[in-house]
């Protein structure tokens, strides 16, 4: 109702300079960067406000309930045999909806020329999400072991049609659904994260969706535990389950240890040692992470 | 006759000069002296100018909710300390002299009660 | 002699493991040494500055380090209502945190460790929802 009401005002407001009725005093700016340092997230590797590779319930930016939030980000994976390049952005509205987009790159290198696609072919893949924070305040309700709780969907758009088919993919484009949970526990200094995937994807979508071995969506696991060091420093480690359904490509669980780093509510740098699994028959690609968020 | 004639003249007399030892003991000016109700209200007081006549009492009423008020005057000719006032409670302050007098909140700086007694 | 050393280490470390918040915190001169540099710091926010237009600074100071000396299981008592004193101000989510910020900057002016820092933070979170009302 709130979150509905705010949009009103701000839809009748924007490009008005004139505070409107029912709006907060003059002197806060929409773009209000008014929560806590570090708990925007970064950016995952899909676009989602959460970890690298794990969603959180946590709604990207950091605007508060009355206001909004816009992040940009770049990331780039270097593993043993292969690289994933993503760039995208974000918007958080009123502490409430969070709406993504990201583009992915992935590059073959020289796995490229041994699967007959040339040296150094690229799969591209188009990421449009949307999470909604259905209930729960991860930071202030400290007092309960309520979490918060965000209900996410993904729709991937992998510009490979007829390759990822003939792999065995079932179909180039598909939804995704999550659920997720995160808790801050102040006491500890530590964020707990949970999320429950339903997907049929294909290392991410990067190789098409569904396969040879199984269509169906499928429940994913995926956690990650967040250490507060300091006020703009974090480190964690995160898991994640992923669905096995071509059988010329094994397809395994990914992981990582990361350390991030919020020099202000403008800015994150996070490093990482990344753990994909084995990729497109290839052995495990492991290797190194980084990613740059930018924030308004 | 005559006498019962004497006897009631002097008792009229009498009460005549009675009504009037006590109408001249009366202090008139305290019967006619007001209660001036003023109320601590959104952290101002309200009316925040009153007048008053020498011998009044200004009831200083903390209607604000939950907020703690403490009102007080300090002035050459007088001073005035509520303490700290519950919700819901009232101080009573007299001013027997003339002059301008202020009201202040030791909570809130901002609260002022002009008083002229005159 | 080496066992009255050990007794007296192993005392330290034992009391010092069950130390309350408050005793975490510095007690009373550090609470409110930090209690006013948060109050300071807030008074120049231009994100909260107007709401502290008509408070009795000092007094705020002392009353506030009050309630978190409770808050932290300290020797005082604090039983005024949060919803009570704040309600008028309308205070949004902003201000809240705002404040929150000032005084995790004013923590960190006393050398207080970052998790205990949280730990005190974690009592106070809750009361957002008596602080804000807007």
């Amino acid at each position: 109702m709130r979150f509905l009401a705010r949009m009103v005002v701000v839809s009748f407001t924007l490009p008005g300079s004139a505070p409107a009725v029912g709006q907060p005093e003059a002197a806060a700016p929409l773009f209000d960067r008014g929560r806590l340092l570090a708990t925007g997230g970064v950016s995952t590797v899909e676009g989602a406000g959460g970890g690298g590779l794990v969603p959180w319930a946590l709604i990207t930016g950091y605007a508060t309930r009355d206001g909004v939030g816009v992040t940009g980000f770049g990331t780039a994976v270097v593993a043993r045999d292969m690289n994933l390049y993503v760039a995208g952005a974000g918007i958080g509205l009123f502490d409430r909806v969070e709406l993504t987009y990201a583009r992915q790159w992935f590059d073959t290198r020289g796995v490229g020329a041994k699967l007959g696609l040339g040296q150094g072919y690229t799969f591209e893949q188009d990421v449009v999400g949307a999470k909604l924070r259905l209930l729960g305040d991860a930071v202030y309700a400290q007092d309960s072991w309520l979490p918060q709780l965000s209900l996410g969907a993904q729709y991937k758009i992998n510009h490979q049609e007829s390759l990822v088919r003939a792999l065995g993919a079932a179909r180039a484009q598909d939804a995704e659904f999550y659920l997720a949970a995160s808790k801050l526990l102040l006491e500890h200094s530590v964020l707990l994260n949970g999320t429950v995937r339903l997907t049929r994807a294909n290392q991410f979508g990067l190789l098409g969706f569904g396969g040879d071995r199984g269509d169906r969506y499928q429940p994913q696991f995926e956690g990650s535990v967040v250490w507060l060091a300091s006020r703009d420093l974090a480190f964690g480690a995160e898991y994640r389950t992923k669905p096995d359904n071509l059988s010329f490509a094994k397809e395994g669980d990914a992981w990582d240890l990361f350390v991030a780093w919020f020099p202000s509510k403008h800015a994150s740098v996070t490093l990482a040692y990344v753990d994909l699994g084995p990729i497109a028959g290839q052995r495990t690609q492991n290797g190194v992470y980084l990613s740059l968020q930018v924030g308004f | 006759m005559i006498r019962c004639e004497r006897v009631r003249t002097a008792a009229a007399v009498a009460l005549c000069l009675g009504c009037a030892a006590v109408a001249v003991g009366i202090n008139w000016q305290a019967l006619a002296a007001r209660e001036l109700l003023v109320s601590q209200k959104g952290r101002a007081f309200q009316p925040n100018e009153v007048a008053l006549a020498r011998g009044d009492t200004l009831v200083i009423l903390n209607d604000d909710g939950e907020l703690l008020h403490h009102a007080f005057i300090r002035a050459e000719r007088m001073n005035f300390d509520s303490g700290e006032q519950e919700p819901g409670t009232s101080v009573r302050i007299r001013f027997t002299q003339g002059g301008t007098f202020t009201v202040n909140c030791a909570i809130h700086p901002r609260m002022r009660l002009a008083v002229t007694v005159r | 002699m080496r066992w009255v050393l050990a007794a007296i280490i192993l005392g330290a470390a034992s009391s010092a493991h069950a130390a309350t918040l408050y005793e975490q915190l510095g007690g009373m001169e550090r609470i409110s040494r930090f209690t006013a540099t948060m109050i300071d710091l807030s008074v120049a926010d231009p994100r909260t500055a107007e709401k502290f237009d008509n408070s009795n600074l000092d007094r705020l100071k002392r009353v506030i380090a009050q309630h978190l000396c409770t808050v932290a299981d300290g020797p005082c008592t604090y039983t005024r209502s949060l919803r009570g004193s704040h309600v008028q101000l309308e205070l949004t989510q902003r201000h809240f945190y705002a404040v929150v910020e000032n005084l995790q900057t004013a923590m960190d002016r006393e050398g207080i460790p970052f998790r205990v820092q949280n730990r005190l933070l974690a009592r106070l979170a809750p009361m957002i929802r008596e602080v804000v009302t807007r």
